[in-house]
């Protein structure tokens, strides 16, 4: 046992005294997932900013800025707000880049809303009070704004200004989404309108209380047309704090190989060798202390992910409630790696080899795993190609927990693979060593 | 010299043939030595004396003949040899981030020593050795010198019954050099057994009670310095007598 400690405690100290090890497995990852989960922010869950100009001061304004916030993914910035004289320069805003559109909505639009909608209930239930509607209709500002826009003077317009750059698409569905907001407001007036006109809903206020009652009738729920069957949206945050967790993880075959090849070329294998302990043990030793690193490495990315992240505006990384599969999953990529690693050292003849060889097919394989670019993304012969590489596993395995809301044992193939793969490059490496000596 | 109670190697017909070679690496070597001897192996490169040493080191197996160590067959016990043997490389065979006492912590604690023994061993060790001021230093910042007293420190803790010293002095400047065959000296007086190879003839005549030259695998003289010399006329030192016995030509 004392041999077992002494080795697991030398190999910790060389990796801690090796500062270009320690920057390539700590900072190079940390780096990476701040870098990658603000620039894929955009492409994942892009946010799109808007500035609401609500001249109108009314009812409509309230409505049509809820409305929009709530569909998600919009970030919505009041004039009134911004402290400046932005309303006025909506048109400016947007061209500068500064919004993706602006609406205006112009002065008077609640009072005609509400004009409107006694006229309709009016018309409707056989001219009560019409003295009341010419009365309104003779209002000059009422006329006035109706020749805001020439020819539709029996409707008020509200402004919508684009970003040139964004897509018919994007400019179709900001149109349906105000449309929809005004279409549910004018038939919310109405209703009120029509409702008072009830005895009985006007002494029970049975009226108001309904029309407090907002929450609609149907729902809409979002899903990706895809074989990966996620019940979350997959995120910037994480897709990316796994993923280059992993990618960090397998890099530790950089320093474990070259470790492996120093020992190898200043003989102190053959010094150890001839001494009165296994080369299992001291196998083990090495791969302990392996082992702790990369859990280190993770809970490093992880730390950055839940608390780092929401400091530059991005969702906070959430491990959700399947602690030990997510341990499961990063021991067996670390053993992964580790096995990797040792295969690496043992196969290659000098350091210079592996230093080349060990990062360049990890990144081959972390392309192909859906490190960089999400594996859902990717094409679907790239999607089946990507399953060599045992990063695609280990994401996998991740994406159960994190997407598909699976439990510990969906993962267990997956964490068997990744083991699986670790014993294959092990059995190889101490064949490779066995061939040379 | 013929095996006895004192005799510490015995090496009987030993042979080896790599795969695919032409010509065997080691071929019929036979010696013994004894306890508390300075033994030199002594040859041109590719003579086949890293071969032996790997063979009688456990590191490889031969493909014929009997090395025993102490009187226990190194191929049918090698966990035993292991215990009783020490291999100090040519090459600095240590952790080079690690302090010199850390070194000597490691391979002492993977000698099996106990920590109030490994203590002591390791104060001996660098007393013999001259280096308690640099226990503290990384390896990699001591001198050449240093460095490789730190070397064979390591290979000393456990008291080993046998030490393959393995070129101990290469690249060393003379007063380094001087210190440490002084050093090797008194492991020699202390009653250690050391089997040395060296490329350095006058290193050899020094320190060495006995050497054998080999040469292609084969052993070619065996005696102690002072009679080699003796018995071949033409030659004034050790140096002379190993280019009289291995010829002029260049070494592999």
């Amino acid at each position: 046992m004392r041999k077992l400690r002494i080795t697991f405690q030398k190999e910790l100290i060389l990796l801690l005294r090796d500062r270009i090890g320690i920057a390539l497995l700590f900072i190079m990852p940390a780096i990476l997932v701040l870098i990658i989960c603000l620039v894929q922010a955009k492409v994942l869950n892009p946010i799109t900013s808007v500035l609401i100009v609500d001249n109108d001061k009314g009812v409509i304004g309230q409505v049509i800025s809820q409305g929009i916030a709530k569909s998600g993914n919009i970030k919505v910035v009041m004039a009134s707000d911004t402290g400046s004289a932005a309303g006025i320069n909506a048109k400016q805003a947007v061209n500068r880049g500064d919004y993706q559109f602006s609406i205006v909505i112009p002065p008077g639009c609640s009072k005609f809303s509400i004009q409107k909608a006694r006229q309709f209930v009016n018309l409707a239930t056989g001219g009560h009070d019409l003295s009341t509607l010419a009365k309104k209709e003779a209002d000059p500002t009422v006329k006035k704004q109706g020749d805001d826009v020439p020819g539709k003077r029996s409707e008020k317009s509200i402004l919508v200004y684009f970003d040139p750059s964004v897509q018919g698409g994007f400019r179709a569905a900001v149109s349906t989404a105000v449309s929809k907001v005004l279409v549910c407001m004018e038939y919310k007036i109405k209703l009120a309108h029509a409702l008072a006109l009830i005895p009985s809903a006007q002494s029970t206020s049975a009226a108001g209380t309904k029309m407090e009652d907002t929450s609609p009738w149907f729902g809409i729920t979002e899903m990706w047309a895809t074989e990966f069957s996620f019940i979350t949206m997959p995120t910037s945050v994480q897709q990316n704090v796994p993923a280059w967790a992993l990618f960090g993880i397998f890099f530790i075959c950089v320093p474990l190989s070259g470790s492996l090849i120093k020992e190898r070329d200043n003989k102190t294998l053959d010094r150890l060798n001839t001494m009165p302990v296994s080369s299992g043990l001291l196998m083990i030793g090495k791969i302990l202390a392996y082992l702790l690193v990369c859990m280190g490495q993770f809970f490093m990315i992880f730390l950055i992910g839940k608390f780092i992240l929401p400091t530059l505006g991005l969702p906070a990384f959430s491990m959700g409630n399947q602690l030990p599969a997510v341990v499961l999953i990063v021991l067996a990529t670390a053993m992964a790696a580790i096995g990797y690693g040792i295969l690496l050292g043992s196969v290659v003849k000098t350091f210079e080899q592996a230093i080349v060889l060990g990062p360049t097919s990890i990144v081959i394989a972390a392309a192909l795993g859906g490190v960089m670019v999400p594996v859902y993304l990717m094409p679907a012969p790239m999607q089946v190609i990507s399953n060599i590489s045992p990063l695609a596993w280990s994401l996998d395995a991740f994406y159960d927990i994190f997407l598909r809301g699976k439990q510990l044992e969906a993962v267990l193939p997956k964490v068997a693979s990744l083991f699986g793969f670790s014993a294959i490059c092990l059995a190889i490496a101490q064949g490779a060593m066995k061939f040379k000596k | 010299m013929s095996a006895d109670h004192s005799t510490v190697l015995e090496v009987k017909d030993l042979g080896k043939h790599y795969k695919g070679a032409r010509v065997p690496a080691v071929n019929n070597l036979d010696f013994t030595v004894g306890k508390g001897e300075i033994f030199g192996f002594l040859g041109p490169n590719g003579a086949g004396k890293t071969t032996t040493i790997s063979i009688m080191s456990t590191l490889i197996k031969p493909s014929r003949g009997q090395v025993k160590i102490c009187g226990i067959d190194i191929e049918k016990k090698p966990a035993e040899i292991r215990k009783r043997i020490s291999l100090v490389p040519q090459e600095i065979a240590l952790y080079h981030t690690l302090t010199g006492k850390e070194n000597l912590q490691y391979f002492g604690t993977l000698y099996g020593l106990d920590k109030k023994t490994l203590k002591q061993r390791i104060c001996a060790a660098l007393k013999i050795f001259d280096i308690k001021a640099y226990e503290n230093q990384p390896i990699r910042h001591c001198s050449g010198g240093i460095k490789r007293r730190f070397n064979i420190a390591c290979g000393i803790l456990h008291d080993p019954a046998l030490i393959f010293l393995d070129e101990p002095t290469v690249g060393m400047d003379v007063h380094s050099r001087n210190a440490l065959l002084d050093q090797i000296r008194s492991l020699g007086q202390m009653g250690s057994t050391i089997v040395y190879t060296t490329h350095y003839m006058e290193e050899a005549q020094q320190i060495c009670s006995r050497v054998l030259i080999m040469d292609k695998g084969i052993s070619l003289a065996e005696g102690t310095p002072a009679d080699l010399v003796q018995n071949e006329p033409s030659c004034r030192n050790l140096g002379d007598l190993f280019l009289a016995i291995t010829g002029k030509r260049l070494g592999d």
